[in-house]
C-alpha cells in the first residue's frame, strides 16, 4: 500500500446478476432479476428495501444458505457454493445458542477450528470487549437483554475475522432507544475493525445513518434501483439534518414499491 | 424443601393407612403384612445378601438394555430425522411397535436366542427402543432453523454439525424422550424377569408367590419402586432442571 492511489479500486464482494424465482399458485414469482452490485473492502453498504422485496433471499443467497437461479456471489475471486465463515451472519433474533454462555458462544465458530484454546479463549473475549460485555462473559443467554444478546452475535460473528460481516436486520426487534444505541456502537465497531459489511435493512433512518453507500432494491422485479453514496463524516448522528434530507429523498423514492408491496400482502388485484 | 416435606406427608399417609387397614384383620397376615413386617422381611433380605444379589443383576441388565435402546434409537431416529423418505417408510411401523407391549416378544426372543440374558435384554430393548427414536426424530425435527444456519454460516459441516449443534439443540426434547425410554426399560425388564425366573428383583418377587410370603412381595415391590424413582430423580429429574435452568425456562 505504498501508492494507494494507484491501486485499483477492486471489489471484495461482487454480486453478478443475480435472480431468483419462486413457484406459487399465482404463477412463476421473480422475487430476483438481475442484481449486480460490488462491495469494496471495508465498505458498509446498506442493502434496503420494503418488506417482501426479496432482501432476505438476496442476503441468504449471499450468506450460501440459499442458491440463485441464475448469477454468482464472487468473493475475492472465488463463487461462493455455501455458508462459510468468511462470510459470517448476524441474524435478526441473534440466533444465539442457548446452551452456551456469551464467551461460549463467541468461542463456538473458532472452536470448530483447530485453533489452540488459549488463543480462542484471547480473541473471544477481545470480540466481547469490543461490544463491552466482558462482565457478561459467563451469562447464559436468556439472562441477557435483547440489545446484550445482539452486542453477543456481533462479537461472535467478529472473532472470526470474517472477510464479510453479514447483518440480516440485526436490531429489527430492539425498542427505539435501544437500537439507537446500537447504531453508535456499531458505528465505533466498524470504525475500529475495518470489517466489510452488508447490512440488510427496511429501515431508511437506519440506512443511512450507517452506510457508506444505500442500495435500495426495488419490489419485484428486485433489482438496484438506486445507489447513493453517504460521505458525512463518522460518528453520526440520528437527528443530521443532511442525512435526514436523504432520507426524506429515499422514502420518496421508495414510495411506490412500498406500496406495491403492501397491495401484494393485502392480496387484492 | 417444600416439595420434599409434602412427599414425605404423603408417604406417611399411605403407610398409616396401610397400617390402619392391617389392624382391621381383614385377610391373615401372611395375605396382607402390616408395614413393620415388610420391613422386617426387607431387612433380612438385605441383610442375607440375596437383595444385594439381585439388584445387581438387574442393574446390569437394564443398565445393558437402556444403554441399547438409547443407542439404537437414537440412530434410528437420527436416520429418520435425515431422510424424509425413511421417515415414510419405517415411522407408522415405529409408531405402531411403540404401542406394543414388550413382553409381548418375550416368546419369540427365547425362539430366537433361548432362554437366557439375550432374551432378557431383547425384551427390555424392544420395550424402549421405538418410543426413544420416535422422540429423537421429532427432537431432532424440531431444532430451530436458526440455529442450523448460524452454525453453518460459523463453519459446522457435517459430524460437527451433528456434535456441536443438532445434539445440544435437540437436547431438552431428547431428555425428555430418554426419560420416557427409561420407564419403557424398567417395566419391560420386571415383566420379562418374573417371568424369566433366574435373579434379579423380578425372580425375587416370584419367589415370594411361590413360597406365599406377601411380606416378600411387598418388600421387592417397594425396592422396585424406589430404584425407579431414584434414578428418575435423581438422573432425569435433576438433568432436566439443570437444563430448563441454563436454556431460561425456569418459571
Amino acid at each position: 500500500m505504498r501508492y494507494p492511489a494507484l491501486q485499483p479500486v477492486r471489489s471484495q464482494l461482487s454480486l453478478q446478476s443475480i435472480s431468483k424465482h419462486f413457484h406459487t399458485r399465482q404463477g412463476k414469482l421473480h422475487v430476483l432479476d438481475g442484481v449486480d452490485l460490488d462491495v469494496r473492502r471495508g465498505e458498509f453498504l446498506c442493502l434496503l428495501g420494503p418488506s417482501g422485496c426479496g432482501k432476505s433471499t438476496l442476503f441468504n443467497i449471499i450468506a450460501g444458505l440459499d442458491s440463485p437461479d441464475g448469477g454468482e456471489v464472487i468473493v475475492e475471486g472465488e463463487p461462493v457454493i455455501g455458508p462459510g465463515p468468511d462470510r459470517v451472519v448476524v441474524f435478526q433474533d441473534g440466533a444465539l445458542f442457548p446452551w452456551l454462555t456469551a464467551l461460549g458462544n463467541v468461542e463456538f465458530g473458532l472452536s470448530l477450528t483447530s485453533m489452540d484454546p488459549a488463543e480462542r479463549r484471547e480473541r473471544a473475549m477481545a470480540a466481547l470487549e469490543m461490544v463491552r460485555l466482558t462482565r457478561f462473559a459467563d451469562s447464559y443467554i436468556h439472562e441477557l437483554s435483547g440489545g446484550m444478546r445482539q452486542r453477543v452475535a456481533i462479537a461472535r460473528a467478529i472473532a472470526m475475522e470474517p472477510k464479510v460481516l453479514l447483518m440480516d436486520e440485526p436490531f429489527a426487534a430492539l425498542d427505539a432507544q435501544t437500537r439507537n444505541v446500537m447504531h453508535e456502537e456499531l458505528q465505533r465497531i466498524w470504525t475500529r475493525t475495518g470489517k466489510t459489511i452488508i447490512f440488510v435493512t427496511h429501515n431508511v433512518s437506519e440506512a443511512v445513518r450507517l452506510g457508506d453507500r444505500v442500495a435500495v432494491l426495488s419490489f419485484r422485479p428486485g433489482r438496484i434501483k438506486r445507489e447513493v453514496a453517504i460521505t458525512h463524516p463518522r460518528p453520526r448522528r440520528a437527528d443530521d439534518p443532511h442525512l435526514l434530507e436523504i432520507r426524506a429523498f429515499l422514502v420518496r423514492d421508495l414510495k411506490a414499491d412500498v406500496h406495491a408491496a403492501v397491495e401484494e400482502e393485502l392480496g387484492d388485484g | 424443601m417444600v416439595k420434599w416435606k409434602t412427599s414425605l406427608l404423603s408417604i406417611a399417609l399411605v403407610l398409616l393407612i396401610w397400617q390402619g387397614v392391617a389392624w382391621l384383620r381383614l385377610w391373615p397376615p401372611y395375605l396382607f403384612p402390616p408395614p413393620a413386617h415388610v420391613g422386617l422381611t426387607l431387612w433380612q433380605l438385605a441383610l442375607s445378601g440375596e437383595l444385594a444379589v439381585a439388584l445387581l443383576h438387574t442393574i446390569r441388565r437394564i443398565g445393558l438394555g437402556f444403554l441399547g435402546a438409547a443407542l439404537g434409537g437414537g440412530l434410528l431416529g437420527m436416520a429418520m430425522a435425515r431422510s424424509k423418505r425413511l421417515s415414510e417408510l419405517i415411522g407408522p411401523a415405529v409408531q405402531g411397535l411403540q404401542a406394543m407391549p414388550s413382553i409381548c416378544w418375550y416368546p419369540l426372543a427365547i425362539l430366537w436366542l433361548g432362554l437366557n440374558e439375550g432374551a432378557l435384554l431383547f425384551v427390555t430393548v424392544a420395550g424402549a427402543l421405538f418410543a426413544v427414536a420416535s422422540a429423537t426424530e421429532s427432537a431432532i425435527r424440531n431444532i430451530p432453523p436458526a440455529f442450523l444456519r448460524a452454525g453453518a454460516t460459523m463453519g459446522a459441516r457435517g459430524l460437527q454439525l451433528y456434535s456441536r449443534v443438532m445434539l445440544p439443540a435437540a437436547m431438552p426434547s431428547l431428555l425428555t424422550g430418554l426419560r420416557l425410554g427409561w420407564s419403557f426399560a424398567w417395566r419391560s425388564l420386571m415383566a420379562a424377569e418374573l417371568l424369566f425366573m433366574n435373579l434379579g428383583l423380578g425372580y425375587l418377587l416370584g419367589q415370594g408367590r411361590e413360597l406365599v410370603d406377601a411380606a416378600r412381595v411387598v418388600a421387592v415391590i417397594l425396592v422396585i419402586l424406589l430404584v425407579g424413582i431414584l434414578v428418575d430423580r435423581l438422573c432425569f429429574a435433576r438433568a432436566e432442571a439443570a437444563l430448563r435452568q441454563k436454556w431460561g425456562y425456569e418459571r
